[in-house]
């Protein structure tokens, strides 16, 4: 008898330690499905916020043409990323041989196995609680850099031409930069210890150089430039629609950085009990909390100083977490703050040099992300030598250096400049990449827009085309009384 | 600045972690509250500038 209750008591035993290990287990898997799950909607706002941004920075005659652009963008990047830039990726962190890498989770095999478009986990499944919120949280990434470059070129590119431009950077450009330098295998980070926490590089930098590429051969809006080379101001219709769109981007970029972070515990997760970098390397969502608002109140005081400008101070809240973004997981809050806003202060002058060399960027894209972008990532290379890139013992491990984020500074302006120049330069040779002068000076709204955006009219001094002391009216050429 | 860790390693890392751990914490700080101020300062004198102007507009 005494030996069937201790028998029994065993047994109770292992069966309570087995529940609990499957109940915890399951708790987690729910939780890191639930966590990547809800940076989508956040990650969401930001194309919320680009939408408001550019639809206010547009002149009248344009606002709903910039807005089904910077809709479509998004709407095309979903199917475009589900049957091809998941699948890069995975595919090509080593390169273009699509070998295996160092930690074996890369590789064409690898590919096929986690991110065939026609594969059983590119869908629902029980088994698999991972691969959707994953896939729905780079789609977001993708959808971003498509949303960066969608301001600059406002008011005279051709839909089709943007819709294309937008594909290749959201499904191809960024996404070789990322299996480069934003995966544990990606030859960056192996060979050169490049450290790219928050997408800096990745995706800013290739997002805005691809959008230089682009402007180079889309050329200035009618009336930007006089015949002595002189830039006039063309301001936005709405300066409080922009602003607010600012705003809502930075509420989005809470979710774009909290999905920059590995839940532990799972068979994909690089730690039983951390959070952790893609890299593997370890961080906490308080180190995030810390130095994403101390960036963000740098850059925007930064800017505040330089301009006065409300539009930049804005602007400057951006370029502050894209300045810190790089090493967000390991810079000291009162540094985030100082690399914030040395970056947001310097934006006005990047902005004048681009406008001073012909290039019409509506938004300051190119100075936002491109410029500030290639401050982000050295930045890390400045503050944050000596760190490990990636798990493993001293020794074997790259570090990060000036020298391996100028390399990836090398790589991403590429990535991004290339693709975007060369593309726009064919489409521009076949005359598909511009609007016809007359619909540019009539409206982009009239011309192809079946809606009127404020039917009862909309209070202004001059007339839409005229509109530049009204709302937003600034002097020309000037950033800063 | 840059890494405190002991060894290239996050091998038996635990605790404190970011740059200049134990030895520019001060100087970061006093940087930041620098900038602040400095922010603070000269936007008191573009007020100022601001509001003589109107006000000499205001007197024409």
């Amino acid at each position: 008898m005494e030996d069937e209750i201790a028998a029994l008591t065993e047994q109770v035993a292992t069966l309570s330690a087995d529940l609990a290990a499957v109940a915890g287990g399951a708790t987690n898997t729910v939780f890191a499905e639930t966590y990547y799950y809800l940076t989508i909607p956040l990650m969401v706002l930001i194309h919320v916020g680009f939408l408001a941004y550019e639809m206010g920075a547009s002149r009248q005659k344009n606002v709903l043409a910039s807005g089904i652009k910077n809709i479509l963008a998004f709407a095309f990047l979903v199917p475009a990323f589900f049957y091809a830039g998941w699948f890069v990726y995975w595919a090509f962190p080593t390169g273009f041989s699509m070998s295996t890498g160092f930690f074996e989770i890369s590789g064409w095999d690898y590919a096929v196995a986690a991110a065939n478009p026609v594969g059983e986990v590119m869908g629902p499944n029980l088994a698999d609680n991972a691969t959707g919120v994953f896939w729905g949280a780079f789609t977001l990434f993708a959808a971003t850099t498509a949303s960066i470059m969608s301001g600059a070129v406002i008011e005279r590119i051709r839909l089709f031409a943007f819709i294309l431009l937008a594909l290749v950077l959201g499904t191809f450009a960024w996404v070789f930069a990322a299996a480069w330098g934003w995966h544990a295998d990606g030859w960056l980070v192996q060979e050169w210890g490049y450290h790219d926490f928050g997408a800096a590089g990745v995706v800013h930098m290739v997002a805005g150089f691809f959008a230089l590429g682009v402007l180079i051969n889309l050329g200035p809006r009618i009336g930007k430039y006089n015949p002595d080379g002189s830039a006039n101001h063309l301001a936005g219709h709405s300066m409080p629609m922009t602003l607010v769109g600012l705003m809502t981007i930075i509420a989005g970029f809470w979710g774009f950085l909290m999905a920059c972070v590995i839940v532990p515990g799972e068979a994909w997760s690089w730690s039983a009990t951390e959070f952790t970098s893609i890299y593997g390397t370890p961080v906490t969502l308080s180190a995030l909390a810390f130095n994403i608002l101390m960036g963000f109140a740098g850059g925007i005081i930064g800017a505040w100083m330089t301009t006065r400008d409300p539009f930049w101070m804005m602007s400057g809240a951006l370029a502050g977490i894209i300045s810190c973004a790089a090493g967000l997981d390991l810079y000291w809050p009162p540094m985030a703050f100082a690399i914030g806003f040395a970056g947001a202060a310097f934006m006005p002058v990047a902005a004048r040099f681009l406008e001073r060399i012909g290039i019409d960027d509506a938004v300051g894209a190119v100075t936002v992300h491109g410029v500030i972008g290639v401050w982000g990532v050295m930045a890390a290379g400045l503050f944050a030598a000596g760190y490990p890139a990636f798990q493993g013992d001293a020794g074997s491990v790259a570090t990060i250096s000036i020298v391996g984020q100028a390399v990836g500074v090398a790589v991403m302006a590429a990535c991004g400049f290339v693709p975007g120049y060369v593309l726009s330069l064919l489409l521009r040779m076949m005359g598909l990449l511009r609007v016809p002068r007359a619909a540019e000076i009539a409206g982009l709204d009239k011309t192809k827009v079946p809606a009127i955006a404020y039917p009862e009219g909309f209070i202004g001094e001059g007339g839409d085309s005229s509109f530049t002391a009204g709302v937003g009216g600034r002097p020309a050429g000037g950033y800063a009384r | 600045m840059g890494s405190p860790l002991p060894e290239a390693s996050w091998n038996e890392v635990e605790g404190v972690y970011y740059t200049g751990a134990g030895t520019s914490e001060p100087l970061w700080l006093f940087v930041s509250i620098g900038l602040c101020a400095l922010a603070l300062v000269l936007g008191i004198v573009h007020e100022r500038h601001a509001y003589r102007r109107a006000e000499l507009d205001h007197r024409d």
